[in-house]
């Protein structure tokens, strides 16, 4: 007798459906399985047939076949063993054709037949919706996550036999339903007023995060440099629905989801160690997987130690970085995962970390030329702010001041996002950030003082074309959190004092 | 043509293994070098203690080598100079222990001027740095040669300024002239081959190792009138200058210094043993006799209260101006005395910049211009 169900697979963050037949018919008792599958597939017949012996069905010895179609396309993962049981379980007559009709079913088996939880629901899922499927089965740790998307029937289930009296007992497990985004007060355990005093620090990183510009931190250790980047995604704008649903994606392919988690309510922030391979940061492996830079997509990517990453690798954020997405090649096909990030770095200004401090540092000037010229002009490029952040001293660390709130802050992010928003949105931009260059000088319009300024700066600073054009762009963004329609001189000269240094030519004296 | 006199001197301080002492010794009984070169070996060797010396002693006497070797220098534009040679320099002859070959490029400082050493710590503020070149300046202005060390921090600065003045600087260093060391002084080396000179005892090739150092410090302090010290620790190979200026009799100055500043310790350790109190360049110039051109320096030494004046500020670009020093300060302690937003604290320094009234040494630290 010839059954199939629907199931499904994951293809970068996407998913894809998989049509799982299983044919059972007179012979030499045989377990064939087909269809380019991966070992671990393959190793699905062994977990099948003993989960369902466990779970209290007896197949009887006849030749089975089961086929998982399109058979082009390589078949990954341990998602497949639910499906391939249901379907076996159809074919042997357990169950009646119509009562799986149009169900989709995912989930690993576990030999007692309890159903575990697998990775990348969330993409399956939302695929699965736009393909018309309305009724979805799949592991009860999972449950959470998938119930995210809207107009799908979601059922969890935890073993075989729950799944067996579901279906035959007609819907015996309650839909999963979903309570919804949560608040926006959802609550961040850190805050900006935890950090005291560094005043510039703290304006330029508000600056930062409403134009969406990279920034980089020039400062001692235990300067408050991660303190205060830590802290950006409290600063940022509520995660929407959609943008949520894709970093939850991300997550969920890449199995980081905890069980009982639905969407994500927070905007990532990633610190990895400087440590990092190319294929961990940008995305990689054999299946390839998202790397920390999807990671922290719509959130804050954070490279302490920004001198100690290999070279090679900051090059390579380049392209992913102006693209918002990147792209890894395999034979098999390429897979895409988006990356809007907005990248924080930090470092030391000199090997022990205390310069201009003389009474602290020790480096000689060869030596902190050398350190600073670890940094390469493509690390320097992919950076739009600079600011110097200095050890706090005690009148300041423990004065009775008032520090603003993360609320206050992000109240004032959000408007200047929205200003941008609707001035960039026929440019099919969102942020000061990505205005190309030839859209600088349309977008950013300046009065004769102001290209005078530009024209000294330019000369004064010895800027380049492409730290001009850095300047405009914040200046651009101070201008929209001062509630200006054209940039001002004082923006301008604001955005200088965070301009990008130029190591190369004698950035220091 | 190059002279006899230039052949046997060189080979004489060339030899593998005979150092100075050697070369007095030899000098003593022989006379010259010529008489030395042309003795026969046994009334030599007795001079020699280890066979080696003998050895090489032997060996050195190659005549096509040395010349070579003398032409190499002429074409790299160095002069060799020893005490037979007419420009050799006359303040060195007084040395108990003069050096018997000096090697140049550029020009020696004019007999007939006076000669300052400005010497100071290698790392040192920036009140030093700028000390040390606004007094390499004024001082080349009043046609005074001012002389150090060619190594970078206090000695580098007083290069610069001097240059900037329009006046001589010669920089001697331990190592060979064709060792740039430090680097970072490569452009300084190369002005100062073309608008100054530089000096070495050692000849080329010679890796400038720490031994050097202080024999450098005893010509630095010879060819000088005065020593100014700017800034240095209270231990600091500076001092080796200063020992060697006042057994040679020199005059000694000092810049002083905070109490609390560990920079300055050393000099104000020399004002407590008597040295001059520098606090204008006119006390430099009086005690070495020369007219102090009073106008044209007052400008540049002038308090900044009565600079502010001149530059027309607007009361918050003064307010800020105001909480400015010498050294470097960060921004937050700015925005904390001046008590203006932090944006607006960051715009009036930017401004100021770019107007060339204060300096941004490094990344958001700001400091005044002098």
């Amino acid at each position: 007798m010839y059954n199939k169900v629907l199931s499904g697979s994951l293809h970068g963050v996407d998913g894809r459906l998989i049509t799982v037949e299983a044919d059972v018919s007179e012979g030499l008792p045989v377990f064939n399985m087909v269809g380019f599958l991966a070992s671990e597939v393959r190793e699905s017949s062994d977990r099948v047939r003993t989960a369902l012996k466990n779970s209290g069905y007896f197949l009887p010895p006849k030749r089975i076949t089961v086929n998982l179609s399109p058979a082009d396309v390589r078949k990954e993962g341990a998602a497949f063993d639910f499906p391939i049981s249901i379907a076996l379980l159809a074919a042997y007559g357990y169950l009646s054709e119509e009562s799986i009709q149009d169900v989709m079913f995912i989930g690993e088996l576990s030999l007692n037949g309890d159903i575990r939880g697998v990775r990348g629901i969330l993409s399956i899922v939302d695929f699965a919706r736009k393909q018309g499927i309305k009724k979805i089965m799949l592991p009860y740790s999972n449950r959470k996550e998938a119930a995210v998307i809207p107009g799908v029937q979601v059922f969890g289930i935890k073993n075989l036999k729950q799944a067996m009296e579901h279906l035959l007992q007609n819907q015996c497990v309650e839909q999963e339903r979903w309570s919804g985004m949560p608040g926006t007060e959802h609550g961040f355990s850190i805050d900006f007023s935890d950090v005291k005093g560094q005043d510039t620090l703290k304006r330029a990183t508000e600056i930062a995060v409403a134009g969406m510009h990279n920034i980089l931190y020039l400062g001692a250790p235990g300067a408050g440099k991660s303190m205060v980047a830590k802290r950006i995604p409290t600063i940022m704008p509520d995660l929407t629905y959609e943008e949520s649903l894709e970093i939850t994606k991300i997550y969920s392919v890449n199995g980081m989801l905890k069980p009982e988690e639905g969407l994500l309510q927070h905007r990532p922030f990633r610190m990895p160690h400087h440590s990092i391979t190319a294929q961990a940061l940008i995305g990689g492996g054999k299946i390839p997987r998202p790397g920390e830079i999807s990671l922290a997509h719509n959130g804050v990517l954070f490279l302490d130690e920004f001198l100690e990453f290999q070279k090679n690798i900051i090059e390579m954020m380049r392209q992913p970085l102006e693209d918002g997405k990147v792209t890894i090649s395999r034979l098999q096909g390429s897979y895409t995962y988006p990356c809007d990030i907005m990248l924080v770095a930090a470092m030391n200004p000199c090997p022990c970390g205390f310069y201009p401090d003389m009474s602290k540092c020790h480096c000689t000037k060869p030596q902190i030329d050398r350190y600073l010229k670890k940094i390469s002009q493509p690390m320097l490029d992919r950076m739009d702010m600079n600011v110097s952040v200095r050890k706090m001293d005690y009148d300041a660390l423990y004065s009775e001041r008032e520090e603003e709130s993360s609320a206050d802050i992000k109240r004032r992010v959000m408007v200047a996002q929205k200003v941008q928003r609707k001035r960039l949105s026929k440019y099919n931009l969102r942020f000061n950030s990505q205005i190309p260059s030839n859209l600088l000088d349309v977008i950013c319009k300046l009065g004769r003082k102001e290209r005078d300024l530009r024209r000294t700066a330019f000369e004064q600073y010895g800027l380049s074309a492409r730290g001009a054009g850095k300047v405009l762009k914040v200046a651009r963004t101070i201008a929209d959190l001062d509630h200006e329609e054209c940039v001002k001189e004082r923006h301008i000269l604001e955005a200088l004092s965070y301009r990008l240094p130029d190591f190369y030519g004698g950035g220091q004296e | 043509m190059m002279a006899k006199d230039d052949f046997y001197w060189y080979w004489l301080n060339n030899i593998n293994g005979i150092g100075r002492k050697t070369i007095e010794n030899l000098l003593g009984y022989f006379g010259s070098p010529k008489e030395i070169y042309e003795a026969p070996g046994k009334m030599v060797f007795p001079f020699l203690k280890r066979e080696q010396q003998i050895n090489n002693f032997e060996s050195s006497k190659r005549e096509s080598y040395i010349l070579m070797q003398l032409n190499a220098l002429t074409e790299k534009q160095i002069r060799f100079l020893h005490p037979d040679s007419p420009d050799y320099p006359e303040k060195l002859r007084s040395l108990s222990d003069y050096p018997f070959a000096l090697y140049l490029k550029g020009m020696l400082p004019p007999d007939h001027k006076r000669a300052v050493a400005i010497i100071g710590a290698r790392s040192c503020t920036r009140y030093g740095r700028e000390m040390a070149r606004f007094f390499g300046k004024t001082l080349a202005e009043h046609g005074v040669s001012v002389i150090s060390g060619l190594a970078c921090g206090i000695d580098g600065m007083a290069h610069r300024g001097a240059l900037e003045g329009e006046g001589y600087t010669l920089g001697v260093v331990g190592g060979g002239i064709d060792r740039i060391y430090p680097k970072e002084n490569y452009e300084l080396f190369m002005e100062l081959e073309k608008r100054g000179g530089i000096l070495s005892e050692s000849n080329i090739g010679v890796r400038p190792t720490a031994g050097l150092f202080p024999l450098r410090n005893r010509l630095i302090a010879g060819l000088s009138d005065g020593i100014l010290v700017i800034e240095a620790m209270e231990k600091s190979g500076t001092f080796i200058t200063v020992d060697q200026g006042l057994e040679q009799g020199k005059e000694i100055f000092a810049l002083p210094g905070r109490v609390t500043d560990l920079k300055s310790a050393g000099c104000n350790n020399l004002i407590k043993m008597g040295a001059h109190v520098v606090t204008d360049v006119s006390d430099v110039l009086q005690i070495l006799g020369i007219e102090y051109n009073d106008r044209e320096s007052k400008t540049d030494f002038e308090v900044f209260e009565g600079k502010i004046q001149k530059m027309s500020l607007a009361p918050q670009e003064k307010i800020v101006y105001s909480c400015l020093e010498i050294e470097p300060k960060y921004i937050d302690c700015i925005i904390n005395e001046a008590k203006l937003a932090p944006q607006e604290v960051s715009r009036i320094l930017s401004e100021l910049v770019i107007r060339d009234v204060i300096a941004e040494p490094n990344r958001n630290y700001y400091a005044v211009k002098v």
